[in-house]
């Protein structure tokens, strides 16, 4: 661990982060780092803000005050868009487009501009290692829980994203799925990115957690380093 | 009752004997209406969109406003209009008025509420998760508005239905600011009401045939699409 602790940088830095939804502050955090390399693991139960943490952290949402910090740039709604590609995130609910599982995995790309073929190559790659290659012609919406988050996966990973944001990812899903996302994100780690994932459920996050931010009322209640 | 069945016989053959003056007002109709809704909509969906995209301050009010100015009576856009258009009015210099412009100028106004609307709502009360997706897929502005019409297009498709039906079916506007003249600016509304005034009951009767035609057979292509997507 200290050898790991020695050669991380952060990806993330929070400074005074407030968001505030409908008048109510959903999300209060003074200091907060997120290391690189790393698994981080947000937990806490529901409505501790787990989700709004992870869209800021996506920058789906901006906070209403503080700033956030991504690999030393500070977030702002002008560079918004660019700081949102390098990222990828998987939703609890993943939301997929009409159309076939691999029009849905190679979306990112075309939003991109990568031509098809080229894109429909990675498609078929990514579909391969979530062992949904079967299904690539499958029409989406007629997907199961387990199947639809698996794709909702290979889609964040098409974009080589540096950070792998995942919503309650263990949630609902067959063992089969849990042990594949499982695998992925060890690999991603592997690979240099960061995983940050968040969890109400306790059972899953010991073994692959790096770190652990514990949110209690958008507030943080502990910020540690466990396991390995 | 015959007198009743004579005059649908009457209509229906006026309209299978393709009558000049009939059709000349069906197309005239068709023309402004469907000028009126291919402007409105180019601009009023990805508006709606846009507004359903972003959070900003009275996002609310805007809502209530536009639930309320889809109520508003046609014949006070008519007149309102009227006022803009007439010789002495704000906008008489553009010689407007009595012109089938002038009706597509009311129309669009008439419309614009019910697109904005139906739009916004239906982008705001769908799946909670296709917007914070398009984002987070790195989509920009304009390519979350494109993906939103693919995702939403049967309910956006319902709400141009909605607004051609208000559109096509109003007869106070389009009589202030049309003023109904023959070949120019008599549509099927004002047509109705001018040919039943005068005691031609078919002629008005083979007009509001059409008129039901086409808002049947639109609803038929609505759910023949949605049936299809199901």
């Amino acid at each position: 661990m200290a050898a790991k602790q020695a050669t991380i940088i952060d990806v993330y830095q929070l400074t005074q982060v407030r968001f505030i939804y409908r008048h109510q502050l959903v999300i209060n955090i003074d200091r907060l780092k997120i290391p690189a390399q790393a698994c981080t693991v947000v937990l806490g139960e529901n409505g501790a803000g787990k989700t709004t943490l992870l869209s800021l952290l996506g920058f789906t949402l901006m906070p209403s005050s503080g700033t956030i910090f991504y690999k030393g740039d500070i977030a702002r709604k002008h560079n918004n868009l660019l700081l949102r590609q390098r990222i990828s995130a998987v939703h609890q609910r993943p939301y997929l487009f009409r159309g076939t599982v691999l029009d849905n995995v190679i979306l990112p790309l075309k939003l991109r501009g990568v031509p098809v073929t080229e894109a429909r190559e990675v498609g078929m790659q990514k579909l391969q290692e979530v062992g949904l290659l079967k299904l690539s012609g499958r029409l989406a919406k007629t997907l199961s829980g387990g199947e639809a988050q698996r794709t909702a996966l290979a889609r964040c990973l098409v974009t080589k994203p540096e950070v792998l944001l995942l919503d309650e990812p263990f949630s609902h899903l067959d063992r089969q799925s849990v042990d594949l996302i499982d695998v992925v994100i060890r690999d991603f780690v592997r690979r240099g990115g960061a995983v940050i994932f968040s969890t109400h459920d306790y059972r899953h996050w010991p073994d692959l957690a790096d770190f652990v931010i514990t949110l209690e009322n958008g507030r943080l209640a502990e910020n540690d380093s466990v396991s390995t | 009752m015959d007198y009743f069945l004579q005059s649908v016989f009457a209509a229906y053959k006026l309209l299978v004997e393709f009558d000049a003056d009939v059709w000349f007002i069906i197309w005239t109709s068709l023309k402004i209406t469907l000028t009126a809704i291919v402007v409105s909509s180019s601009f009023a969906i990805p508006l709606g969109i846009w507004l359903a995209l972003h959070q900003f301050p009275g996002k609310r009010l805007l809502h209530n406003t536009l639930n309320a100015l889809m109520a508003v009576p046609t014949v006070m856009i008519g007149l309102i209009l009227y006022g803009l258009f007439s010789r002495q009015g704000a906008l008489g210099w553009l010689g407007l008025l009595y012109t089938p412009a002038a009706i597509v100028a009311g129309q669009i106004v008439l419309v614009l509420p019910i697109l904005l609307s139906v739009t916004l709502s239906a982008v705001e009360s769908g799946d909670g998760q296709l917007i914070p997706t398009l984002k987070s897929l790195g989509a920009t502005t304009m390519q979350q508005v494109r993906l939103i019409i693919q995702e939403l297009n049967l309910l956006i498709v319902a709400g141009i239905v909605l607004a051609f039906s208000r559109a096509i079916g109003e007869v106070g506007a389009a009589m202030m600011l049309g003023g109904n003249i023959a070949g120019l600016t008599r549509t099927m509304t004002t047509a109705i009401a001018l040919e039943t005034g005068k005691g031609e009951f078919e002629r008005g009767l083979a007009l509001g045939m059409m008129l039901l035609l086409i808002a049947f057979l639109l609803n038929g292509v609505l759910q023949w699409l949605q049936n299809r997507q199901r």
